[in-house]
């Protein structure tokens, strides 16, 4: 366990998993898990309530012990990061809750010390764009302002691998679209890499490079979020030819009339699975939330 | 009407780990009372069992019938029908149960109404006391007060009834009007104005790790209670200081002002027992010679037992709030675990050890020397002296104990904590008690009890150096501290 994946330090992927499993009371909430993000990428992660997103971050970020497989934080075993590898990394979790007896300011002027990077300036002026009063005690704030905190938090250490778990949960969408905006602008600009949770999938859209499907503790699908549309499709196949269905689908369902519907993938030379020619049947185009709502269901 | 859903209605309401507890204990008092009733004193056979029975009435009333309370007001909220009716039938029916029964099965005694009065007596100032805000329940201390006001007759005397009765109609009044003020009313957000039940409850829900209470307890906070952090010379630098701030509570450092606020509840405690042992003693005892009457070999034991049972509350309270940090997964612990340059260059979990133990531990060094200081001007010797330190001793080993079992992820069951605090409260209490008692005592009662206290010291050192030992296993084997258990 926590073997490391590759080389340490330069060149080594931002984060890194491979095999990640764990399990709750029993049931398995990761079965084997491998991922990886390249350096600059933007990937959302997406899945429903209790698809194990954020014990997956947990798991890569070394927030947990995992049953088995490893976790790599550029280059370093997750389980036992340098101080040199935290400074470059920062971490949201869902529903923040740190410090509560400590007010926004400071929160931040705590945090800030730790951090030689730290950009005070910013966390000032966020503050006051946010419109967070900073001499209140974070228990008083609201969750939402709570987030904004812990968002400002996280960027003013200006991280070159920025996770954050389901960060607009609480958000108005006005605060959400500005936190998209600084994602999109820390990813293009600052060339950080980002990897954060949700199950909002406008949100996706906006500013994921990337897209992956976590379902029942399994990634299911990992594609280019511009890709989706042109890889995958919804086989619809009569009743007849229901036995000619593609063994290999990311959901299969089956209709009152017997027919069956699957979310299928084109093969490396771009071309649809065999059934697709069959009379009758047809491909339809998805988009992220239908594709979304599909392997989900 | 459904007799049964009568009978569930407080039941439901009140916690599920509480209600076997508080069933068995009102059951134990109920055939006590039977028992005392049958085979008590042949001229009051009645009384003493009067009072037993109204300790489980009091029981009840106090912790089971009020939760009644929440209910209607959860049914109000949602506009479930029918809720409040059941309610108040069923603590009509709990009242017939608690004082009719018995009052018939006492018509031979021929002190029935006496015995109704003290059971409706009891049973409407305990639930009135959980209905009150917790600041009027500290009236309650100051009953002494009112007896002398109402100057009531003691329970044998013809006329208890009457004046009895009367209170007992006041109370009766005040609870209805306190019932109907809270459910029109709306319920206080501070905890100075809630009913004690309400924050009993509230309490009760953050020691079960429910992080909203534990915010909202810091949310419904004063200002001017608010802690005054001292961030000065925090950071990498700093480590034990820095986990200070990040563990939160009575780690916290704070500024002199801050510091000084956080005395005013303890002055105002101290300002409220002074004026209870001043109204209980007035006329009885010369005020002038109160210290004198407090600080005498005499009153030692209570003095030495007060010692104990504050040394106990220090690792007590310190467990406590670290097995909330440690039960978080979004609050403090991801926050430590990737802060860099946190251990300041050390090793973080010696780091954190040393922080989670060096305040605590100078809580009882200080809570030591005082008690040394007081044992010394009574004029008590080398065995006080020891028992006091053993005291102290032992509260830092189940510190440290149950300190590694959090940190290494082998933390103790609530129930196995209550257990432990039950043992250790009663060992603590003898050890420091009885060395001042048994000067009295004959040499061979004398090294029966040294070897009894001696056999359960030796027990619980096994076991407290057992569960240590497991948690630092545990901690060695964890890759870092700030894991949630």
């Amino acid at each position: 366990m926590n073997a490391v994946l590759g080389e340490s330090g330069l060149g080594a992927p931002p984060l890194a998993a491979r095999g990640l499993t764990h399990c709750y009371e029993g049931s398995n909430v990761l079965c084997g898990i491998d991922l990886e993000l390249a350096p600059g990428s933007v990937l959302g992660l997406i899945g429903r309530n209790g698809a194990g997103k954020s014990t997956l971050i947990r798991a890569m970020l070394g927030l947990l012990e995992p049953l088995s497989g490893a976790a790599c934080v550029f280059g370093e075993p997750a389980l036992k990061l340098s101080d040199a590898a935290k400074a470059r990394l920062a971490y949201v979790p869902q529903q923040p809750e740190a410090l509560a007896w400590l007010s926004a300011q400071q929160m931040l002027d705590y945090v800030g010390r730790f951090y030689a990077r730290w950009d005070k300036a910013f966390a000032k002026n966020a503050l006051q764009r946010w419109e967070i009063p900073a001499n209140k005690v974070m228990a008083k704030l609201s969750p939402g302002e709570r987030q904004r905190v812990d968002l400002i938090r996280a960027l003013a250490s200006q991280p070159e691998l920025l996770v954050l778990d389901e960060p607009a949960a609480a958000l108005d969408p006005v605060a959400r679209r500005e936190l998209l905006r600084e994602i999109a602008l820390r990813a293009g600009e600052a060339g950080a890499t980002v990897l954060f949770s949700t199950h909002i999938v406008s949100d996706l859209e906006r500013v994921a490079s990337e897209v992956a499907f976590l379902h029942r503790g399994k990634l299911l699908m990992r594609c280019s979020v511009d890709e989706t549309k042109e890889r995958y499709g919804r086989l619809r196949l009569p009743a007849r030819f229901a036995s000619f269905a593609p063994a290999q689908s990311l959901s299969r369902r089956r209709h009152d009339d017997g027919g069956l519907s699957l979310v299928v993938e084109r093969d490396t030379q771009g071309q649809w699975p065999e059934a697709a020619s069959l009379e009758g049947a047809r491909v339809d185009a998805l988009g992220l939330e239908d594709l979304f709502v599909e392997i989900a269901e | 009407m459904n007799a049964y859903r009568i009978l569930l209605a407080p039941w439901i309401a009140t916690p599920r780990s509480t209600r076997w507890l508080l069933v068995a204990a009102s059951t134990l008092l109920v055939v006590t009372a039977v028992l005392v009733a049958i085979l008590g004193h042949p001229a009051h056979p009645w009384l003493l069992g009067a009072i037993v029975l109204g300790l489980g009435n009091g029981l009840w009333w106090a912790l089971v019938m009020p939760n009644g309370l929440l209910l209607v007001l959860a049914a109000r909220r949602l506009a479930l029908p029918g809720i409040t009716r059941d309610v108040v039938l069923g603590m009509l029916l709990y009242a017939i149960l608690w004082i009719a029964v018995p009052m018939l099965l006492h018509l031979p005694s021929g002190h029935v109404l006496a015995f109704a009065v003290v059971q409706i007596l009891v049973a409407a100032a305990a639930m009135l006391y959980m209905l009150l805000p917790a600041y009027l329940g500290i009236l309650f201390c100051l009953l002494p007060v009112l007896q002398r006001v109402v100057a009531l007759p003691a329970i044998e005397d013809p006329r208890f009834v009457f004046r009895g009765g009367a209170l007992a109609l006041v109370l009766l009044l005040l609870l209805v009007w306190r019932w109907h003020q809270l459910l029109h009313g709306e319920i206080h957000a501070t905890r100075w104005r809630t009913p004690t039940l309400i924050n009993l409850r509230r309490n009760f829900r953050r020691e079960q790790g429910d992080p909203l209470t534990d915010i909202a307890a810091l949310r419904n906070r004063p200002a001017w209670l608010t802690a005054r952090v001292d961030l000065r010379g925090v950071g990498a630098r700093a480590p034990v200081k820095s986990l200070r701030v990040a563990l939160g509570g009575a780690y916290l450092p704070q500024t002199m002002a801050g510091r000084l606020y956080r005395l005013i509840p303890a002055v105002l405690a101290l300002l409220v027992a002074a004026l209870f042992l001043f109204v209980i003693t007035m006329g009885d005892v010369d005020p002038s010679q109160l210290p004198h009457y407090l600080f005498s070999r005499d009153g030692f034991p209570i003095e030495g037992w007060m010692f104990a049972v504050l040394s106990l509350v220090v690792p007590m309270a310190t467990i406590e709030l670290l097995l909330l940090r440690w039960g978080r997964v979004n609050a403090e612990l991801p926050l430590l675990a990737l802060l860099p340059g946190l251990s300041g260059g050390g090793d973080i979990k010696r780091v954190l050890l040393r922080t989670a133990v060096q305040r605590p531990a100078a809580w009882l060094v200080l809570l030591l020397l005082l008690g040394w200081l007081l044992a010394a001007g009574l004029g008590f010797g080398w065995p006080v002296a020891l028992a006091m330190l053993a005291v102290a001793l032992g509260c830092l080993a189940y510190l440290c104990a149950m300190l590694l079992g959090i940190f290494g992820g082998t933390p103790l069951s609530s129930f196995g904590r209550g257990l432990l605090m039950a043992v250790l409260f009663v060992l603590l209490s003898l050890t420091v008690v009885l060395p001042v008692l048994w000067q009295d005592w004959s040499a061979p009662a004398v090294a029966r009890t040294h070897a009894a206290l001696g056999v359960s010291w030796l027990a619980l050192a096994s076991f407290l150096l057992w569960f240590g030992h497991r948690g630092w296993s545990g901690l060695r084997r964890r890759p870092h501290p700030f894991m949630p258990n």
